[in-house]
Order: structure tokens, then C-alpha cells, then sequence
């Protein structure tokens, strides 16, 4: 047995498989923050072995023991097993780390400590000049706001309500003191693609928040359109949040998340998605046609960042322009934006005008919808359905009038015909006509 | 889709600009604005079925219209532009003289009132070369019109049919039209409308003056004439500022915002083969 058991710990619960809740906070995206770590370093609550293997001689706080028996065994590392309570003892570190936040410390074998007092026992064992990294789920992230309503996990044992849990990373930061940075999490606090400092608005976020999320998920409703927005306020609308505090600023860190700031940029979809909402029709055919005609086209607008003073960078290798181009209208239409182009029946037509509108004419073919449709487009196509079905009747009664209208001046005219071939010189000339057919009817006779 | 969309040959012009040869043009999906107006660009008197797109000449319009209650509607800009696109004025062309003068009319069944003497005798103080008069084809074949414009020793011309429910516009009404205006150093009216917009586009220096004559049961829902002189203020009077006409006649034709053919041929439903009529 090559770890510690300190007390509370519980004897068949394990966080790390993922039987009993959402398994380990994981990914590459979060390696940056281990990689940072310095000195003696704990790392408590559930993290995925992967994140660790990098990590020498660091001690790891678990709950349960199958977890401590799949952690324990490395070389230099030290594996304490148990409630967060018992830490005290332990310490202290240069570098504490808890990116899964403080929810999953506690045992069921121990009483509940509240998120403050938690909190105290971390900062109990980090060393004067050490580095706090912790993870901070959003209870108004835009992953919670899309949820179809589900069961709670077996995880879920403790209330969710802590009033002394702080409100977002704005207090918290401020009951910390000393100085800190922000990082927002996508697309969900476990298992994060995407990690950015909540500083950051430029097109490489927007592009990289905008591709976090799942196509398929089962959601409610578009989680991306409202995660970008949120870009703008802090990011304040994230999954999660991880905050790095020292007490001064000499003393922080600075993980290397990825991507680079793009000071300036802006994805060409938001570009050509804000020409269109401010219905700058020219400035949406310049955008168009700067794309087409250049070496990005084909590149998902999306991924296509724009600076500036216009010059562009692809993110993703050009694919089929065609292909492209029914991207940027899906996006476009699954927004929700008020869009200017009157009369859209799918993804196809808009496709086929925004083409238009650079003066081109791919062919676009309709191809069936491969994603499954959120409640909230579900909702939205039945109600423009509803409204395309009461149009087409009241086009059909108002072309039946038409109809009713053109036969009538056909009647007249038909009349007028009559009147005029039933006149002396008309019955002259029919008559005329009559005999010289006659006539050469005679003479074409054989004999 | 609707019969005012071939009035003053709008349909031959953008079928023109969209290299659609048939003729006539294929029906268009949705309803052309025919006329510059203060309202939501369309005429008062159309039915308008819901769901099907109006095609209006300018931004400000596309909004007005909005909050009137029009939805589905898109700027293209007016045919007028797509016309002088069509045929750029030659870099030889003679020199423009005189004036042309449109009086305003009223539509079939509407009567203008107003001292037509006094307008005579207004344009006559105010113009300093020769002056054409420009007649509503009503007025032209009117003789006792027509004459007093002519004892006036105005030459009096007429563009052509507007078009109405039973026959469509005279195809070469705006060529006519454009090769009238490029004749003539001014353009003027006495109210400001679409031919005055027109006239300024094509490169006359405008002005607005005179009575500008009452029509008998004049539709005020939209400010009429009051509102035009208040938010237009800057194209009345005998001398206008050039360069602010302009601009402001590029905006109210939507000069700058005129589509691609490939645009336009698909919004206009044009790309599927047209709906031969």
C-alpha cells in the first residue's frame, strides 16, 4: 500500500471512473496549469491520471481508495486518501491546485464542511509566497443554461446551495486579495476543450469558444451564439472558471493557454454576421467577395480570422467553397439573428445569395440536415412553418384573384374578337378568303 | 409576381442588368417599389400578400417600412441606378443646355389643382436657358394642356406609358427618360419626386420651386407635402447645392448599396430557369 489514508476517506467510492458522477476534471487543455506548477506541489480532488504523469514528486488528495490505489505507485509521488478536513497536517506547498473546485473534497464519512471553510484548509497548507489554482464552476454557464433538465449522479449526495460559496470569480479574486488572473472554461467544467483568460475578446477566442461546444450535444438551444456574446463581458456566461492567486504579483504564474491572442481580430463570421444584423448590405458583399476571391476560401468562416486593416488567416485547411458557404448560412440561420434576406427556405438558398452577393453562382446542393436540432430551432422551425404554411394560402387566394381577373380580360377580348370577325367588312374578307381556297381547291383538282 | 413590378419598364431594366433575355422578363418574386414615396416605398393602392419580399430602393425606406409593420423586405435600389450602370454617360457626349421641367401630375382618375398660369409664368422668371417640359402621358394627350405648355414656347415631351393592372410599362420609358435628363443642365419640378431624383443621379443640377398644386383627395397619412419640404429642405429652392443633392439622391435611390447580378437574379427567383409568362 503506497498511500496515506488521513482520515474520512470512503472505502468503494470512486470519483476518477466515472460510474458515480461526471469522472476526473481531464483534458490537454488544463496541462497548462500543471505545467506551471512549481516547488512542492498538492493537487487535490479528482484529476485525470493523464494531467499528472508530468507531475514529480507531487502529493495528490483523493476520497476514495480505488482511486488512491489507481493513483499510488509512482515514483515520488505521495497519495493521501480522505476528507479535505484532515489536511491541516499536511503542508505546506508552493503550489496547491484544485482545478475540479471544491465540491468533490469532501466524504460522506465525515461531516460536510462548508465551500469558505474548505477553501481555509487549502490556503491553511499553501505556503506565504505560494500559488492557489482553483477551479470554479458557473452556476449561470451557458453549459447549464442549454441543459435539458436530467437526474442528480450519485456524486450529488451534499446540497448544492452554499451561501458561502462566492458568487463568480469577481469575489472570489476579491476575498483572496493579492493578485490573481481569470481563466474561463469550455465547454463544460469537467472536461474542458478550450481554456482562456477572461481577458480575452479577440477573433483566435472566438473562433476556439465557437468550436469548443459539441455539434450533436443534446441542448436546448445553441450554446455558442450566447457564449460569444459573453466574450465581451468577461466571459462571464462560461462553463467554469479557474482562478491563479498569489499574494503578490511577483509570485503568480502564467499558464500558456492556447490560442496566442489575436489582438484585433474577428472571425469573418462575426464579421459578415454583424454587417448582416446592421443590414450594411455593402459591407456584407465586401466581406463576401473578399473571402471568395482570396486563398481562405473554403476555409469555414469561422475559423477564418480578419484583422483590422483586412488581412485574413486561415485556422483550418480550405475545403469545398460550396460546402463552405452552407456552413456560413447554417450559422447564420441557427443564430437567431435578425437576418436581412426576406423569403430564406433553408440552409441551401441562403447559401446560393450569400454566393450571389460576392457575384458568384456555385452550384449548392440541398443536402438533409446531419445535426440533430436543439428544442429552441425545433421550436423556431415549427413556428416559421406555421407562418411560411398561412403565407403560401394567402399567396394562393390572392393568385386565384389574379387568375379570376386575367380570365375575365380574356373573356373580353374574346368577345371583342367575335364582335369584330361578325362585322360587313370582316364577313367580306372571310367570305373573299373562302372562295379563293375554294378556287384553288378546283383547279389543284386532278382531270 | 405583381403588375406594378413592369411599370415604367422596371422589369426590362433589371433583367437587363441580370443578362436574363427573355421577354418579357420572367416574373419576379415579390413586389418592386415603383416610385419614390415618404411611406414604406410601396403604393397605396396594391394589395400586398404577406410572405412575399419586398424589393424597396433605399436603406432609409427599408427601415421606415419596418416600423410601419413591413416585414420581408430587402434594399436593392432603384432600377433608376441599375439603368445608369447600364449605360454610363459617354465621355463624348454634347453639352447639356436648358432645363427640363416636370409639373406634377396626378394618376389616372386624380385631378391636380392649381394656377398653371402663374407656374408658367414662374419657370419662365426662373430659367435661364430653353426649357422642355416633361407631360404625365394623361397630360400629353390632353390638348388643352399640352398647348398652354407649348404658347409658353416650352418644347413638350412626354417619356411614355407608365403601365397599369391590364398592360405593362413602355419598355424604353427610363432610356427616354435618361436621354431627356442628359440633355439638360437642370432638372426641376415642383415637387420634389422621383423624376427630380432621377434627373440629379444623372448628373442635373436640381431645384424644386413654385406651387406645388393639390391634389383632390391627397393621402396626408404620410406627412405629404409639409413633411417633403421639412425633411428635404435641402432640395428646394430655384439654386440647390449640387453635391448635397447628390449624395442625397444616392441614398434615396440606393445607388450605393445596388446588388451583383448573380444577387440579384436569385433573390429575384430569376436563376431557376424564371417563370416564363
Amino acid at each position: 500500500m503506497t498511500y496515506r489514508l488521513i482520515g474520512g476517506e470512503m472505502l468503494v467510492w470512486s470519483d476518477l471512473d466515472g460510474a458515480h458522477g461526471p469522472g476526473p476534471v481531464r483534458g490537454a487543455a488544463l496541462a497548462p496549469f500543471l505545467a506551471a506548477a512549481r516547488g512542492r506541489t498538492l493537487v487535490a480532488g479528482p484529476h485525470d491520471s493523464a494531467l499528472l504523469t508530468g507531475l514529480t514528486g507531487a502529493t495528490v488528495l483523493v476520497r476514495g481508495v480505488p482511486d488512491a490505489e489507481r493513483l499510488a505507485g509512482r515514483p515520488g509521488r505521495t497519495v493521501l486518501c480522505g476528507s479535505v478536513a484532515k489536511l491541516a497536517a499536511e503542508g505546506p506547498f508552493d503550489t496547491v491546485i484544485a482545478l475540479d473546485g471544491l465540491e468533490r473534497l469532501g466524504t460522506a464519512e465525515h461531516d460536510e464542511l462548508s465551500w469558505a471553510q474548505k477553501l481555509d484548509v487549502l490556503r491553511g497548507v499553501l505556503a506565504p509566497g505560494g500559488v492557489l489554482m482553483l477551479g470554479l464552476e458557473n452556476p449561470l454557464g451557458v453549459h447549464r443554461l442549454v441543459a435539458p433538465p436530467g437526474p442528480l449522479s450519485d456524486s450529488d449526495w451534499t446540497p448544492a446551495w452554499d451561501e458561502t460559496r462566492p458568487a463568480g470569480p469577481g469575489p472570489l479574486t476579491g476575498a483572496l486579495g493579492g493578485a490573481s488572473r481569470v481563466y474561463a472554461l469550455y465547454p463544460d467544467p469537467v472536461r474542458p476543450r478550450v481554456v482562456l483568460e477572461t481577458t480575452r475578446d479577440d477573433g483566435a477566442a472566438e473562433a476556439a469558444v465557437a468550436g469548443a461546444f459539441d455539434e450533436d450535444a443534446d441542448v436546448l438551444t445553441d450554446p455558442v451564439p450566447p457564449a460569444l456574446a459573453s466574450l465581451r463581458q468577461g466571459h462571464v456566461l462560461a462553463p467554469a472558471f479557474i482562478v491563479v492567486a498569489a499574494r503578490a504579483e511577483a509570485d503568480l504564474v502564467a499558464p500558456a493557454t492556447a490560442p496566442a491572442l489575436a489582438p484585433g481580430t474577428r472571425t469573418l463570421l462575426s464579421r459578415i454576421a454583424g454587417a448582416a444584423a446592421r443590414r450594411d448590405l455593402p459591407a456584407v458583399r465586401d466581406l463576401l467577395r473578399a473571402w471568395l476571391d482570396g486563398p481562405a476560401a473554403g476555409v469555414p468562416a469561422g475559423q477564418v480570422l480578419t484583422g483590422p486593416d483586412g488581412t485574413s488567416t486561415a485556422l483550418a485547411p480550405a475545403g469545398e467553397v460550396a460546402a463552405a458557404l452552407r456552413d456560413l448560412a447554417d450559422r447564420l440561420l441557427r443564430a437567431g439573428h435578425a437576418l436581412p434576406w426576406p423569403g430564406v427556405t433553408g440552409v441551401a438558398d441562403l447559401a446560393r445569395t450569400l454566393a450571389g452577393m460576392a457575384g458568384r453562382e456555385p452550384a449548392v446542393g440541398e443536402e438533409p440536415e446531419r445535426r440533430v436540432l436543439p428544442f429552441a430551432e425545433l421550436r423556431a422551425d415549427r413556428d416559421r412553418l406555421t407562418r411560411e404554411l398561412a403565407e403560401a394560402r394567402a399567396q394562393a387566394a390572392f393568385l386565384e384573384g389574379e387568375l379570376t381577373a386575367r380570365e375575365a380580360d380574356l373573356r373580353l377580348a374574346r368577345r371583342t374578337v367575335e364582335l369584330l370577325s361578325g362585322t360587313g367588312p370582316a364577313r367580306a374578307g372571310q367570305a373573299f378568303v373562302g372562295g379563293v381556297r375554294a378556287a384553288r381547291r378546283l383547279l389543284r383538282r386532278p382531270g | 409576381m405583381h403588375r406594378a413590378n413592369d411599370y415604367y419598364g422596371h422589369s426590362h431594366v433589371l433583367a437587363r442588368y441580370c443578362g436574363v433575355a427573355a421577354d418579357p422578363p420572367p416574373r419576379m418574386h415579390g413586389y418592386l417599389q415603383h416610385g419614390w414615396n415618404i411611406g414604406d416605398g410601396m403604393a397605396g393602392d396594391h394589395e400586398y400578400v404577406a410572405g412575399v419580399p419586398l424589393f424597396l430602393w433605399s436603406e432609409r425606406t427599408r427601415r421606415r417600412a419596418w416600423s410601419l409593420g413591413r416585414r420581408g423586405t430587402y434594399v436593392v435600389g432603384a432600377p433608376w441606378a441599375y439603368l445608369l450602370r447600364l449605360d454610363p454617360e459617354p465621355a463624348d457626349a454634347g453639352p447639356r443646355e436648358g432645363t427640363i421641367w416636370y409639373p406634377f401630375h396626378g394618376w389616372e382618375g386624380q385631378h391636380v389643382t392649381g394656377d398653371h398660369a402663374r407656374l408658367i409664368a414662374q419657370i419662365r422668371a426662373t430659367e435661364p436657358g430653353p426649357v422642355t417640359v416633361c407631360l404625365y402621358w394623361q397630360e400629353f394627350l390632353t390638348p388643352a394642356v399640352h398647348r398652354r405648355y407649348e404658347r409658353a414656347g416650352f418644347r413638350v415631351v412626354c417619356h411614355g406609358y407608365r403601365g397599369d393592372a391590364r398592360r405593362p410599362g413602355d419598355p424604353g420609358f427610363l432610356d427616354r427618360q435618361l436621354t431627356e435628363l442628359r440633355r439638360h443642365r437642370r432638372v426641376a419640378s415642383n415637387r420634389l419626386s422621383s423624376a427630380v431624383w432621377y434627373g440629379i443621379l444623372a448628373g442635373c443640377e436640381p431645384a424644386v420651386y413654385g406651387d406645388p398644386m393639390t391634389l383632390a383627395g391627397e393621402d396626408p397619412r404620410h406627412g405629404g407635402q409639409a413633411r417633403i419640404r421639412r425633411q428635404w429642405a435641402q432640395l428646394h429652392g430655384e439654386q440647390v447645392d449640387a453635391g448635397v443633392a447628390y449624395a442625397t439622391a444616392v441614398e434615396e435611390l440606393g445607388a450605393d448599396r445596388l446588388a451583383p447580378a448573380a444577387e440579384l437574379r436569385h433573390v429575384l427567383r430569376w436563376d431557376r430557369g424564371g417563370e416564363p409568362r
